[in-house]
Order: C-alpha cells, then sequence, then structure tokens
C-alpha cells in the first residue's frame, strides 16, 4: 500500500508544485521519467524475487535517472539525438523483460 | 522505522519514496506538456490575430482604393457625359448645317410644278417655242427661292448652293444630271407664299398665264400638304474656296 500511496501523494504533489519547466528541457524530463519507470519496475521485480536492497535500488534509480537524462543531453550536445532513441530503446526493453517477469511472479 | 520495516515488506519504504519522486516526475511532465500545448495554441491565436490585423489593415486599404476609384469612375463617367453632351450638340449643328445645305432627303408642305412641252408643234412653227427652256425652269426656281422655298429639286435632282440649271442640247442639265420634259419642280416652304411668290413673279406670271396656254405648255402648279425631296447625291470639290478664319 504505502509505494501506492507514494505514487498518488507524488503525482498530487507535482500537480500542486507545478513547477516550470522549460521545453527545451522536456525530452531530458521524458528519458527521466522513463528511467523512473524502469528503475520502479526493476525494484518492485527484485523484491518479488526477494533480492530487494534498498540502497542498490535508491542508487540505481537516481544513478538511471540521472545518467539517462544526461546521456541524452550529452547526445544533443554532441549533435547526436538518435542517443535518445538508444535510450528510449535500452530503458524500454529492460521495462517490458521487468513487466514480464513480474507478471510470472503474479499470475 | 523499526516498527515499520518490521510490518512492512522489505523495501516497501524506499520503493515509495521512489515512486514518490515518479509520480512528482509524471505529473510534472504532464503539467508540461498542457502548458505546451497551450501555449502553442495561444501562440498560433497570437499569430492568427495578427493576421487578421493585417487582412482588416489590407481590406482598409483597398476599401480606400475601391472608394478613390469609384469617385474616379464618377469623374470620368461625367467627363464623358459631359463629352457626349458636346458632341450631341456638335452633330446637332451638323444635322442642321446638312438639312440647310440640302444633304439630307427632306419632308413638308410646298408646292409642285410640272411642266411640260407642248405635245404637238404645229408645222411650220419654229420648235423650240413649243418646249421648256433651261430660263423657264430657271425662274420658276428663283421664284420659289424668292417665296421662301427651304428646299427645292427638280426630277429628284436637289438643288443645292452650286447647282445650275442650263441647257444641253435637247436636255437640260441639273446638277451635271440630264433631265427630261416633263420637268416636276418641288418645292418646300409656305405652300401659299410660294404661289404668292410664283404668280406675281413677273418672269413666271406670263409663263404662267400666257404662254402655258398659247403654247399648249403643260403648266400645272399645285399645292402639297407633304412631299419628299431626296438630298443631293452628287459630290461637292471645294478647291479655290477657303474657309475665313474670324479675326481677333
Amino acid at each position: 500500500m504505502l509505494p501506492l500511496f507514494g505514487l498518488i501523494i507524488g503525482i498530487i504533489l507535482g500537480l500542486v508544485l507545478n513547477i516550470p519547466i522549460p521545453p527545451a528541457y522536456v525530452r531530458y524530463l521524458g528519458i527521466a521519467i522513463l528511467a523512473a519507470l524502469d528503475s520502479s519496475f526493476g525494484g518492485l521485480r527484485a523484491s518479488l524475487e526477494k533480492t530487494f536492497e534498498d540502497r542498490l535500488f535508491i542508487t540505481g534509480f537516481f544513478s538511471n535517472t540521472l545518467m539517462a537524462a544526461f546521456i541524452v543531453y550529452v547526445g544533443d550536445q554532441l549533435g547526436i539525438g538518435e542517443l535518445y532513441l538508444a535510450a528510449v530503446v535500452a530503458f524500454g526493453v529492460r521495462l517490458f523483460r521487468n513487466l514480464g517477469i513480474i507478471r510470472r511472479y503474479i499470475f | 522505522m523499526e516498527v515499520l520495516n518490521f510490518r512492512m515488506p522489505k523495501g516497501h519504504v524506499s520503493l515509495a519514496f521512489v515512486l514518490l519522486i515518479l509520480g512528482i516526475l509524471l505529473s510534472t511532465s504532464f503539467n508540461t506538456h498542457r502548458h505546451l500545448r497551450r501555449s502553442t495554441t495561444e501562440l498560433r491565436k497570437k499569430g492568427l490575430i495578427e493576421v487578421v490585423k493585417d487582412l482588416e489593415n489590407d481590406r482598409n486599404v483597398l476599401k480606400d482604393q475601391l472608394q478613390d476609384l469609384s469617385t474616379d469612375i464618377n469623374k470620368f463617367e461625367e467627363k464623358a457625359a459631359a463629352e457626349e453632351g458636346v458632341l450631341a450638340s456638335f452633330t446637332g449643328e451638323l444635322k442642321s448645317q446638312k438639312l440647310a445645305a440640302g444633304f439630307l432627303p427632306v419632308v413638308g408642305p410646298g408646292v409642285a410644278v410640272t411642266l411640260g412641252d407642248s405635245p404637238q408643234i404645229p408645222a411650220g412653227k419654229d420648235p423650240s417655242n413649243y418646249i421648256i427652256h433651261d430660263y423657264d425652269l430657271r425662274v420658276v426656281v428663283n421664284a420659289l427661292w424668292a417665296g421662301g422655298a427651304e428646299a427645292i429639286a427638280i426630277n429628284n435632282q436637289r438643288l443645292i448652293s452650286t447647282s445650275s440649271i442650263r441647257c444641253a442640247g435637247n436636255t437640260i442639265l441639273v446638277n451635271y444630271t440630264r433631265l427630261a420634259s416633263p420637268y416636276k419642280v418641288k418645292a418646300i416652304g409656305s405652300p401659299e407664299k410660294l404661289i404668292e411668290s410664283l404668280n406675281q413673279n413677273y418672269e413666271v406670271k406670263p409663263l404662267l398665264k400666257g404662254y402655258a396656254k398659247a403654247l399648249a405648255l403643260s403648266i400645272e402648279t399645285r399645292e402639297v400638304s407633304k412631299h419628299k425631296l431626296p438630298a443631293y447625291n452628287g459630290s461637292i470639290g471645294v478647291e479655290y474656296a477657303q474657309a475665313i478664319e474670324k479675326e481677333n
């Protein structure tokens, strides 16, 4: 229950705070969300596999999110806009793999 | 924390924390995108408003142009009308001049004088006494002019200012056209005045009263309430006469 509460409170907080993001950084926000989703599902999977570790999860979440945004940023600076796609594909693949594993545990 | 950890499944606190941050990210992204959409529509709106304003300006300019052009058209139309008026007066003047000069067929009341040669020339008499001569026609025509005739034609040859009536052998030339007896002299004018003029002319009177009977010439004069005279159809060559410009 607590993770669900956390998610709902987070969404409400975000809506209420309404942090303005410059249009130029919307792409980084998007990739950061993808990374965060990936980490969250990873954590869920780990907890189902009983291999969950707080430290690993937290650091993984932050490093993944920040690094994803950073890599896309670097790609944009170097003129490799395709790096964004690479990150999306990588995270997408991991996301679906994690989802699949979670599904196998639940059902 | 110890109690919580005890009751919660392992890692749920950190999971909740992470999901909280994820939630913030999600809603922020959502908000941003919504804002972006709105701002783009606002931007579009602004652009459209400017386009509308530009078009309105254009329309106003065009309206002004239209007004200018229509006033121009009015001016031109007035001018044209004035010119047409001038033209019309010129045309009218030309018509009256032509009418007076004999270049238009005319119709009106007047008299018709028919002069014919004697049908029989008695033997032993001078035949030239029994025919109509050019001078007979001349005196008649002269009397008619004197009686205020406005148009005269002999056998459909309209007399104009340069017309002559002269003898050419057995025939009479009018406007260089041979005429033969009987000679029908048609005149337009006041019938009474013309008749009076004919009857009182000292040259015509003996012709009508005396010779006609004596020489069996068929001369008939009658009033006409309405008859037609043709237009002069010859050429007019004014070679030597030059118009004198008005001196200031």
